[in-house]
């Protein structure tokens, strides 16, 4: 479904230039649920806002059924984002001034298949948030708000949800309700590839790939549990 | 004193003259001469009335502009989102511009009550008229002035806010 292959990314020129990725390829097919892991700095984040096609790439490619993300124009790229591929931030990145409800309608009101307030309902009502619907983001607590963001993810049903540290500002009780969450989508078919610094968030995943200075230094197989590199 | 001459075509500053040099003690003015005088008056009032409002307006395109801009330097990482969520170029443009018309509408409905209370109250006083009815025709006008205005001070800035990227917006939090 997506193949990532030999991607550099360079930030700067000349004798200030920083090798954020470095060669890096990887594969993930339906169904595949892949952890990223590494330091602070060590690319994750800058690899996973490339393969959304949020941030360009400084040569090799993003392949996502079949069709090259990184050489896709603008209007093309706005197609994927409304339907093949969805995003959850580490903040939630929810507009303050919008409801749950409001928010998680946000994608199908940019989007051409128009406003469903059934639909966005009965996602709030899946992430458990039926009763907070009509709550702003700053009267939701940060399990709920990260749950309004899951929501407003899935609202367009996406073949790919792209997670960038998801758990990272909650407490392990939360975080926990969260992975579940994120459990649930995968065994419903959903492609996820999460970036995360905690191993026991990591290890829910089907595989973790883990960067150092922009490059792949191992992959753990959680079902065998082996390293391949 | 108010001499009248029956006649057309009269060479009446001619007459106004010749009155002037033959009676002393006496000034003789042409009414054509008092009402050249006044529409002179009343072309030069009202470019200067023009003058201010082209000034006015051009004050109000500066201020509808700066505040768009800071309203999306504001708004970054709301752009951020909303193009990350599948929002194109036009429709961020969109945002703003009908932001500008809503903008566009409450200065032109407040410019022209404004306007009006400000001629009605100020007009007797400055001018020495009776007090000056409002002229609803104007009110179209002065809407669709105040919504072109704010339209048009919010292109660059709303052109600015569909190039954001969505990366470089998360980044500058």
């Amino acid at each position: 479904m997506l193949e990532v292959k030999n991607v550099t990314k360079i930030y700067g020129e000349g004798e200030a230039r920083v090798f954020a990725l470095s060669d890096v390829s990887l594969k993930v097919d339906r169904g595949d649920f892949k952890a990223i892991m590494g330091p602070s700095g060590s690319g994750k984040s800058t690899l996973l806002n490339i393969i959304g096609g949020l941030d360009s790439l400084s040569s090799g490619e993003v392949i996502l059924e079949g069709r090259c993300v990184n050489s896709l124009n603008e209007n093309a790229l706005v197609d994927i984002r409304r339907g093949k591929i969805a995003y959850v931030f580490q903040q939630y990145h929810l507009l303050p001034s919008l409801t749950a409800l409001e928010n998680v309608l946000l994608p199908l009101m940019f989007g051409e298949v128009g406003v469903s307030i059934e639909k966005a309902l009965d996602i709030l009502r899946r992430v458990g948030l039926e009763k907070r619907v009509g709550h702003q983001p700053s009267q939701l607590s940060g399990g709920e708000q990260q749950r309004v963001a899951i929501a407003r993810a899935l609202v367009n049903d996406p073949l790919l949800v792209l997670a960038d540290e998801p758990t990272g500002n909650m407490d392990q009780r939360t975080g926990r309700e969260i992975m579940n969450l994120f459990q649930q989508l995968n065994e419903g078919g959903r492609s996820i590839i999460m970036v995360t610094h905690d191993p026991e968030i990591a290890r829910q995943a089907k595989e973790t790939i883990v960067l150092r200075d922009g490059q792949i230094v191992d992959r753990v197989d959680h079902k065998t549990g082996g390293s391949k590199c | 004193m108010d001499i009248r001459a029956l006649c057309n075509a009269c060479p009446v500053v001619v007459i106004a003259d010749e009155v002037n040099n033959s009676i002393p003690g006496v000034r003789a003015i042409a009414v054509q001469q008092v009402a050249t005088a006044e529409a002179e008056m009343m072309g030069r009032i009202n470019r200067f009335m023009l003058a201010l409002a082209g000034i006015t307006l051009a004050v109000g395109l500066f201020g509808v502009g700066n505040t768009m801009m800071r309203s999306v330097n504001e708004r970054i990482k709301d752009i951020g989102i909303m193009r990350a969520v599948g929002a194109s170029h036009n429709q961020i443009m969109k945002v703003f511009i009908y932001q500008a018309i809503v903008i566009g509408i409450v200065g032109g409905v407040f410019g022209y009550l404004a306007g009006t209370l400000l001629a009605y109250a100020l007009g007797p006083v400055l001018f020495g008229v009776s007090a000056i009815s409002p002229v609803p025709q104007y009110f179209p006008m002065a809407l669709g002035i105040a919504i072109g205005v704010a339209v048009i001070a919010t292109v660059y800035p709303a052109f600015r806010a569909a190039r954001i990227k969505v990366a470089d917006s998360f980044r500058s939090l």
